[in-house]
């Protein structure tokens, strides 16, 4: 597996036309290996024969229901899973998240709320299968930051980051251009509320300025968002 | 019970009031009886009278005028001497006109004379013996020794209390079964007010009773059920309807979603395929609360309760409102009081973030030509106050109006302007801020919305860093 394109994909929903969207969307996306099922038996076959990365399933099918295909699939192999269904009770919900299932998604959906969400699971389950050149190497505009090395080069300098300035820069990263929260900041750095490390991040912030700002007092990278957070602003 | 018990003691002081007023009266009413037959029996002349008006001269007896008239009130009249013989005698029958011994005169003296009731007297000359008619007078004596007469107070007094003591326990015996024989049906009653079926013995003086009040449970009990399968109906066929329309549905967002990135459509029909997908996310948001407001009317949607900082919360919803792509038109500025920050509740942190993103998004909808929203967080006393302002067309007086109304959505339904996504969005707002102990008002401001919510800061803990 080469990119995170290539998972083989099984999508099982009893709704041929909702079947046939999904397919389109994702191959749109770039997703190739797809195999769509419309009961529990056309499921566990293509289950079989090919062997999904990857399963999107309905609650509600026709000969079962989605809660049992899954646990019947994870007891033969761990692999993720995303639950598409029209049942919004709180209780399907959590127990389908109690499962085990990477994700639970109400119909009607957003198709770009699925995708961002399917490539959520799919780079946590596979990153250490891709290669993670993407990650390790990221220009924030002069600057250029290795996350292997915690080094950051600008004009020719290199300077060290910090374990929490890599910290706090990885969590930007992975959310280049959305807000990313104090809370969220605070919780991935310190494991811990926002309460009590206001100054804290700020110091931490102001020194990640120095070392990839060309006007640390100007940010043009790592900008604040009052009352909010911080944001890494994408590349152009 | 207390009620049951209140009237009990109620009936046995009424009793003994009833008693006690009889036993006066009776008394007063003897006194009365006694004093006027006493009087009435005296209607014959006193023999003492009329021995005075027989006196003698010579050998023979005279009667004065006076003494005739008082003798013609008697049956008959004679006077014996020292031996028993006749001296004188007034109408008296045949067979009696005889000597008599001192025997028969002991006898008739308290008794009777052949069934003439006699009285005697001692006249100067000898006994003076009248008669009244046959079965006129009942004669009985009473012997009492001097001791019982002088004791007689006491034994008043021990009669008043005996009778006392008996109507006492009677009362007390007779209020104790009213007891016994109402405290089921007392029972059966309370348990009844508390909303709960009954299932009381028909027996004893209650039967009936009882049998009326099983009946009015069971009419309860059918009508409360009746009441529930029809709610549980309403929430079902609404989850059912609203399951179904979500898989259509998603195919309209899915595709108009797709067509919108499609590059071969002029700027016109862009626009046109925008508005397809807006209406139906709106339409997706509309089932939702749909769903949502009618399980939080029957309270079928349980709170999840769970601990969480409002600061958070608030952070990650407006960043969220720019993360996925908020137009440049609108601004959303969250202003957080410190004392808020280490701020820790209890909730739904789910039904809530639901309820702020339902005010933030009626700000939105409702002014297309953008706006600035201010959200504010802030303690007042025992409260965290939410504040969410925008300075856009404001909310109508009619939706102010139907929120805060009963029957709001039966009243949107009814007035067409109002039966829009709004109404129904600050309805299910106001559940789940009721459901959470807390209040929401619509205030009233030159410009713009202004809604301010209340949540109680119950046994919060401040959370240390």
């Amino acid at each position: 597996m080469e990119r995170i394109q290539d998972v083989k994909i099984l999508i099982v929903d009893d709704n041929e036309e909702l079947l046939e969207m999904l397919e389109k969307i994702l191959k749109k996306e770039g997703f190739l290996n797809l195999f769509p099922a419309k009961s529990c038996e056309e499921a566990r076959k293509v289950y079989e024969t090919v062997r999904p990365d990857f399963m999107i399933l309905d609650v509600n099918l026709p000969d079962g229901d989605g809660f049992h295909l899954f646990m019947e699939f994870r007891q033969k192999e761990d692999i993720p899973a995303l639950f598409l269904s029209a049942r919004d009770e709180d209780q399907d919900r959590l127990f389908g998240l109690g499962l085990g299932a990477d994700d639970y998604i109400t119909k009607p959906f957003l198709t770009q709320e699925l995708l961002l969400r399917i490539q959520l699971i799919l780079k946590r389950t596979y990153a250490g299968v891709l290669q993670q050149k993407k990650t390790e190497e990221v220009k924030i505009g002069n600057a250029s930051v290795d996350f292997k090395s915690a080094t950051v080069k600008k004009d020719g300098k290199e300077s060290v980051l910090t374990a929490k300035e890599l910290a706090i820069l990885k969590k930007l990263t992975e959310n280049r251009g959305n807000i990313v929260t104090f809370d969220m900041l605070c919780d991935a750095v310190w494991g811990d509320g926002y309460y009590g490390y206001e100054n804290t991040l700020m110091v931490h912030i102001r020194h990640l300025r120095e070392k990839i700002e060309e006007d640390p007092s100007k940010p043009k990278w790592i900008l604040t968002v009052r009352g909010l957070g911080y944001k890494l602003v994408k590349e152009a | 019970m207390k009620s049951l018990f209140k009237i009990v003691s109620r009936y046995i002081g009424a009793a003994f009031f009833i008693t006690f007023l009889i036993l006066i009266l009776n008394i007063f009413l003897d006194a009365y009886f006694i004093l006027y037959y006493g009087e009435a029996s005296q209607n014959l002349p006193g023999i003492e009278n009329v021995s005075k008006e027989i006196t003698k001269t010579g050998d023979e007896f005279e009667v004065t005028k006076k003494g005739k008239e008082m003798l013609e009130s008697y049956e008959w009249a004679f006077l014996l001497d020292e031996d028993g013989t006749i001296l004188w005698s007034d109408k008296l029958p045949e067979d009696l006109n005889k000597s008599y011994s001192l025997t028969e005169v002991a006898g008739f003296s308290r008794w009777y004379l052949k069934d003439y009731p006699v009285k005697v007297w001692t006249h100067p000359d000898g006994l003076l013996v009248l008669a009244s008619e046959k079965n006129s007078v009942w004669k009985q004596q009473l012997v009492l020794d001097m001791d019982t007469i002088n004791e007689s107070n006491r034994i008043v007094l021990v009669f008043l209390l005996g009778n006392t003591l008996l109507i006492l326990l009677l009362c007390l015996f007779f209020g104790y079964r009213f007891y016994r024989s109402l405290k089921p049906v007392a029972l059966g009653i309370e348990t009844l007010a508390e909303e709960k079926s009954i299932r009381l013995p028909e027996k004893g003086m209650t039967a009936e009773l009882a049998g009326k009040l099983n009946q009015t449970s069971e009419l309860l009990e059918k009508q409360k059920q009746l009441i529930e399968t029809r709610d549980t109906a309403r929430t079902n066929w609404i989850a059912g309807v609203s399951h179904d329309i979500r898989t259509p549905l998603s195919m309209i967002m899915g595709y108009s979603e797709q067509l919108e990135q499609a590059k071969n459509l002029d700027e016109e029909q862009k626009k046109q395929v925008q508005i397809m997908k807006a209406q139906s996310i709106k339409i997706k948001r509309l089932i939702e609360d749909l769903n949502l407001t009618s399980k939080l009317q029957y309270q079928m949607q349980p709170l999840r309760s769970e601990n969480y900082h409002p600061a958070k919360q608030f952070r990650q919803i407006v960043a969220s409102y720019y993360n996925e792509g908020l137009s440049e038109q609108y601004e959303i500025n969250l202003e957080i009081a410190p004392k808020i920050e280490p701020l820790e509740l209890k909730g739904d942190l789910q039904l809530l973030n639901r309820a702020y993103e339902n005010l933030i998004g009626n700000s939105i909808r409702h002014n297309e030509a953008g706006c600035k929203i201010s959200i504010t967080l802030q303690k007042k006393e025992e409260l965290l106050e939410i504040l969410f302002c925008d300075d856009g067309v404001g909310i109508p007086a009619a939706v102010k109006a139907g929120v805060f109304e009963e029957d709001s959505m039966q009243k949107a339904s009814e007035d067409k302007e109002l039966g829009n996504v709004h109404i129904m969005g600050l309805h299910v707002v106001k559940q789940i801020i009721l459901s959470h102990g807390g209040s929401m008002e619509i205030l009233t401001v030159e410009k713009g919305a202004t809604i301010r919510i209340c949540l109680p800061v119950m046994g919060h803990s401040e959370v240390s860093a």
